[in-house]
C-alpha cells in the first residue's frame, strides 16, 4: 500500500514540477512575447507622423509645402501571378524588373517595401490594377509650387540612416529640427472587429507638426533674379552665375539664385557639387568691388576725403612687384572720387598706405571678413584671413584692390549693405519668423553686429559710388534717371599658385535708390566668354535686374 | 396598545415591499446598462467612421491647398498671362508730381 501511495505521490510531484516549468516558460521566459501578443489582440497602436513645416514667401504663398505620396510595398506570400506582378509594377514604378523579382522571391518575408514617395497619379494607376500582394501606405512628400526656383536656398529632404525624413542643406538643413516636428502615437483598446472601445483604455500622444517658416524672400524678386540670371549667363556665355538681393535695413534676403543648380523634386539625379549654395559656400576674390570698402575705411578714419589728390603717373612699385591699372593706362592727377571712378589700382595702394597696416586689417575684420555671417543656411563657410603678422607689403597692396583675399558672396553683400544703411553691419537672415501649430510666433529681429563706419562717411562713400556708376565704364547700361551706388569688379581666378590668364569672375555690387536703398544686390558671373570684364557683363546684368525691381517696387526716376 | 399593533403591521408590510423595490431598481439598472452598452458598441463604429472621414477631408484639404499653390505659382501665372495677351511693361511711364505747365500759366 505504501509503495503505491508513494508512486501516486511521485506522479503528482512530477506533474507539479512540469506545471511549474511550463509556467516558468510562459510567465518568465516568454513574458515579453506573450504580453505583446495579448496587447496586439486587445490594443491597436498607431504611430502618428508629424507633418513637416512649410516654407512661405513674405506674402504668405508657399514656396515649399507637402503633398500626399505613397509607400508601395509587396506581400510576397499573397502574390499569385508573379510574372504579371513584376512586369506591371516595374513599368509603373520605373524600377528594374530583376530587382523586384529578387525582393518578392523571399517568401519568408511578410512585407517588402518597393518604392517610397510615389505620386498620386502612379498610385491611382497601380491601385486600379488590383494586384494581389501589392499594398500602399500614405506618406508625405515635399512639394515645390515654383518648381526648381530657389532650390539651393531651400535645400532638400532626404533620408537619414534610419530611413526617416531629414533636411539637408539650405533652410531644410538649418531648420531641420524646427521643420520636422515631433511624432505622436495612439494606443487604443479595440473590440473583436478591431473598432475602438469608447470607454476602453486610450492613450494618445498628439503629434506636433513642424513649424512654419516665413521668409524675407519676395517671390517676385526671386522670380526676376532667376529669369534675368539665366538670360545673363546665356548672353555672356558664363559658366556659372549668382544674383542675390538683400534689404540693407534689416539684413533680410529678398531673393537669391545661382546656377548651375538642381531641382529639389529630383535632387538625387544631380551631381552633389550643386547641392551647396554658392552664396555661402563659394569663395572668390572680390576684385575691384572691394575698393569701396577700403575707400570707406579711409574716409571714416579721415585720412582722405573725396577731393584728396593723387598723381597716377605709372605703375607703382611694391617690393619686387609693379602695381598697374587694369588697362595699363594712367590718368595723372586725380581725386579720391576719381580713383573709384577709374578703378585705379595704384590709387588704392595710395589709399591703403594712408590707412596704415593695422587700421587696414582692423577694418577688414570690422566689415565681417574672416568670420561667418551666421546667416541661417546650413553650409556657410568662411575663408580664413592671414594672421595679423603675416601680412606683407604686397599682400596689403593687392588686398586694397580685392586681390589675394578670399570672401564669400554673402560676406561681400553684407559689407556693402553696411555702406547702404548708414554704417551698420547686420546679421543676414532668410527667415523672418517661425510659427508653431498653436500660432505662437518667434520673430527673428534685425541683429546689428557692429557700427563699422559713421553715417556721414556712409553718405560720402555712397556719393562716390553713385559717381563711379554715372561716370564709370558701365554708365551706358545704367537705367536713366535713377541714382544707383555701385562698383564693378573683375577678379582673376587663382589656379595652382598663379592666376589664370583667361578666366575671370565678373561682378557688380551696389544698392538703389542710393538715397533710401530698397535693396543691395550682388551679381557674379563665373568665366564669362563674351567679355572678361565686369563692366561689360555683370554690370549690365545688374542694371537689367535693377530696372525690373524699380518697376516692381514702383520706384520712379528722380531726375 | 392598538397604536403599537398597527405600527408593527405597517413595518412588516414595508419590509415585504423592499425586495420588490430593490429588484425593480436592479432590473432598471440592468436595462440601462444594456442600453448604454448597446450605444457604446455602435459608437466605436461611429468613431471609426468619423476618423476615416476626418482623414479623407484632411487629404482633400491638402490636395486643394496643393492645387491653389500650383495655380498661384508665378510660373503658372506667367504662362497664363502670356496666353491671354499680357506683355511685360518695357518702358514704364512715370508721371511727375510737379504742377502741370497749363496750370502754371493761370
Amino acid at each position: 500500500m505504501i509503495p503505491r501511495l508513494k508512486i501516486v505521490l511521485g506522479i503528482f510531484g512530477l506533474l507539479f514540477i512540469c506545471i511549474i516549468v511550463r509556467l516558468f516558460y510562459w510567465q518568465i521566459l516568454s513574458n515579453g512575447r506573450l504580453a505583446q501578443a495579448a496587447s496586439d489582440q486587445y490594443f491597436y497602436t498607431l504611430n502618428i507622423s508629424p507633418s513637416r513645416g512649410v516654407i512661405l514667401a513674405n506674402d504668405g504663398n508657399p514656396l515649399v509645402a507637402n503633398k500626399t505620396a505613397y509607400l508601395v510595398y509587396a506581400e510576397p506570400q499573397k502574390i499569385i501571378q508573379g510574372t504579371e506582378f513584376i512586369k506591371k509594377v516595374s513599368e509603373l514604378l520605373v524600377l528594374d524588373a530583376k530587382d523586384i523579382e529578387e525582393r518578392i522571391s523571399q517568401k519568408n518575408l511578410v512585407w517588402v517595401p518597393l518604392k517610397h514617395k510615389v505620386d498620386e497619379e502612379v498610385y491611382q494607376k497601380l491601385k486600379r490594377l488590383e494586384l494581389k500582394g501589392l499594398g500602399f501606405e500614405e506618406e508625405s512628400k515635399r512639394f515645390y509650387p515654383e518648381a526648381s526656383m530657389g532650390a539651393q536656398l531651400f535645400g532638400f529632404v532626404g533620408n537619414d540612416t534610419n530611413g526617416q525624413d531629414k533636411g539637408y542643406f539650405g533652410l531644410e538643413g538649418f531648420y531641420d529640427r524646427a521643420l520636422k516636428g515631433k511624432p505622436g502615437s495612439l494606443l487604443a483598446e479595440k473590440d473583436a472587429h478591431g473598432l475602438p472601445i469608447l470607454l476602453g483604455d486610450i492613450r494618445r500622444i498628439s503629434a506636433e507638426n513642424g513649424q512654419t517658416l516665413t521668409l524675407y524672400l519676395d517671390r517676385t524678386v526671386e522670380f526676376i533674379l532667376d529669369e534675368k540670371l539665366q538670360e545673363g549667363i546665356k548672353k555672356y556665355g558664363a559658366k556659372e552665375g549668382l544674383a542675390v538681393a538683400m534689404d540693407p535695413k534689416t539684413g533680410g534676403i529678398l531673393g537669391a539664385v545661382s546656377f548651375p543648380s538642381y531641382d529639389g523634386r529630383d535632387f538625387s539625379h544631380y551631381e552633389t557639387e550643386v547641392y551647396k549654395n554658392p552664396l555661402v559656400a563659394h569663395t572668390y576674390e572680390p576684385g575691384s568691388t572691394f575698393k569701396t570698402l577700403v575707400m570707406a575705411a579711409a574716409l571714416n578714419e579721415k585720412v582722405i576725403d573725396p577731393n584728396t589728390k593723387y598723381n597716377e603717373e605709372g605703375p607703382v612699385p611694391v617690393g619686387e612687384y609693379l602695381i598697374r591699372t587694369w588697362n595699363n593706362q594712367y590718368h595723372g592727377e586725380m581725386t579720391a572720387t576719381q580713383i573709384l571712378e577709374k578703378s585705379s589700382n595704384p590709387g588704392m595702394v595710395f589709399v591703403e598706405k594712408k590707412l596704415g597696416t593695422e587700421t587696414f586689417i582692423e577694418y577688414i575684420k570690422k566689415f565681417g571678413f574672416g568670420q561667418k555671417t551666421n546667416i541661417d543656411l546650413e553650409e556657410e563657410v568662411t575663408p580664413e584671413l592671414r594672421k595679423d603678422n603675416d601680412w606683407k607689403e604686397i599682400d596689403l597692396a593687392t588686398a586694397s584692390f580685392g586681390q589675394g583675399i578670399a570672401v564669400t558672396p554673402i560676406q561681400m553683400l553684407r559689407a556693402v549693405g553696411s555702406l547702404a544703411n548708414g554704417g551698420d553691419l547686420l546679421e543676414p537672415h532668410v527667415v523672418k519668423e517661425l510659427v508653431d501649430t498653436t500660432g505662437k510666433k518667434i520673430t527673428l529681429d534685425t541683429k546689428k553686429i557692429i557700427s563699422v563706419i559713421r553715417p556721414a562717411t556712409a553718405h560720402v562713400i555712397t556719393e562716390m559710388m553713385v559717381n563711379a556708376v554715372d561716370n564709370g565704364e558701365a554708365k551706358w547700361a545704367k537705367p536713366k534717371g535713377y541714382r544707383i551706388a555701385g562698383k564693378t569688379g573683375t577678379a582673376q581666378i587663382p589656379v595652382a599658385g598663379h592666376y589664370d590668364d583667361q578666366k575671370t569672375i565678373a561682378s557688380f555690387v551696389g544698392f538703389a535708390p542710393a538715397d533710401d536703398p530698397k535693396f543691395v544686390m550682388l551679381v557674379l558671373l563665373g568665366e564669362p566668354t563674351s567679355s572678361p570684364w565686369g563692366s561689360e557683363t555683370a554690370a549690365p546684368l545688374f542694371f537689367s535686374i535693377a530696372r525690373e525691381l524699380f518697376t516692381y517696387y514702383g520706384i520712379s526716376p528722380t531726375n | 396598545m392598538k397604536y403599537l399593533t398597527h405600527k408593527k403591521q405597517n413595518d412588516t408590510h414595508q419590509l415585504r415591499k423592499l425586495p420588490v423595490l430593490l429588484a425593480t431598481i436592479a432590473l432598471l439598472l440592468l436595462f440601462v446598462q444594456v442600453l448604454v452598452s448597446n450605444s457604446l458598441a455602435t459608437a466605436g463604429h461611429q468613431i471609426s467612421q468619423i476618423e476615416t472621414r476626418t482623414a479623407q477631408l484632411s487629404q482633400e484639404n491638402q490636395q486643394l491647398e496643393e492645387q491653389i499653390a500650383s495655380v498661384s505659382a508665378l510660373l503658372t501665372i506667367k504662362e497664363k498671362a502670356a496666353t491671354i495677351g499680357f506683355v511685360k511693361p518695357v518702358v514704364p511711364l512715370f508721371l511727375s508730381s510737379d504742377t502741370p505747365v497749363a496750370f502754371e500759366r493761370h
